[in-house]
């Protein structure tokens, strides 16, 4: 389950409405490469993972991404606060403003809307930790098209401390790949799908055991 | 004063948020571990004083009083206002 922390993982504090810039951040929102497709692409995997390493990090990264998605909330609604009409219609964000007025709605920078298609959870290890690795660096690369149009030094730094952690996410999927290799055949990874063709057991699978050779007495 | 009860907390919880990564990947790094517990620690002491300072973070962490301070504003994304 998940209980909320009244707070933000890193602080959005927004003085200037921009309207104009409020709609490309949405895409981190709910568009393709966005932090609600992230944090529903890994809390939807875990379920069949293999290996406590690539449940436990999927639990976590994907706690982090919810965290990400209030934070783009955050900035998207700062940069919309008490908008004129005239404001709304010169800066076009009057095709969002009549379906939504200033409320958040998950979409793409381009009006489409959030859709499962925008993620995969394919039931295979390798398939899906290079989905992961890949989204996160689609992420990096939309944070770093967002920071080329953002002057404002307000929402330049939440949005630079979202993308590093696009390149955390990364490295550490990128571990629970060499991991989830330790695991199989390293003459063919392919040889069989361990979400699918190794048996389950109840309670920890006996494939998962490295990280256990910890020295402390309460191990 | 309260934004730097908030900072302690933010500084505090993103260490634990990365240290807690690594560890998912690494659970055998002793030195991890040391740095997971300072951490931690750390954490659990700034969420105490803004606890009593600004107000609670957690639902359960609400103080005894006749009225429910967990719906006070601001939000934490109505941030930004003068």
């Amino acid at each position: 389950m998940w209980k909320y922390e009244k707070r933000l993982q890193y602080p959005v504090n927004i003085s200037t409405p921009n309207p104009k810039l409020a709609q490309v951040i949405i895409s981190q929102f709910g568009g393709p490469d966005g932090e609600l497709a992230a944090s529903m692409r890994y809390l939807s995997q875990r379920y069949t993972m293999p290996y406590k390493e690539c449940k436990g990090l999927l639990t976590d990264i994907g706690t982090e991404e919810l965290g990400h998605l209030e934070m783009i909330g955050a900035i998207v609604y700062q940069l919309t606060r008490g908008l004129t009409p005239d404001e709304i219609v010169a800066s076009g964000f009057d095709k969002y403003y009549v379906d939504h007025t200033t409320a958040l709605w998950p979409q793409a920078a381009g009006g489409v809307p959030f859709n499962a298609n925008q993620f995969q959870s394919k039931g295979d290890v390798i398939t899906d930790l290079h989905e992961n690795m890949a989204a996160e660096q689609k992420a990096r690369t939309t944070y770093d098209n967002i920071l080329r149009l953002v002057k404002d030094h307000e929402v330049a730094d939440p949005i630079r401390f979202l993308r590093q952690r696009e390149i955390v996410h990364y490295q550490r999927f990128g571990e629970a790949l060499r991991i989830t290799q330790e695991h199989l055949d390293s003459r063919n990874f392919y040889a069989f799908n361990p979400e699918f063709d190794a048996p389950v057991f109840c309670q920890a699978a006996p494939m998962s055991t490295s990280g256990n050779n910890c020295a402390c007495s309460n191990s | 004063m309260k934004n730097e009860y908030l900072h302690q907390v933010d500084m505090a919880g993103f260490a634990l948020d990365d240290v807690v990564l690594y560890l998912d990947t690494h659970p055998g790094d002793t030195e991890a571990m040391k740095y997971y517990q300072m951490a931690r620690e750390k954490y659990r002491q700034a969420v105490e004083v803004y606890t009593a300072q600004v107000g609670p973070l957690f639902m359960a962490d609400v103080p005894e009083s006749c009225t429910f301070s967990w719906v006070d504003e601001p939000w934490p994304w109505e941030g930004g206002c003068a």
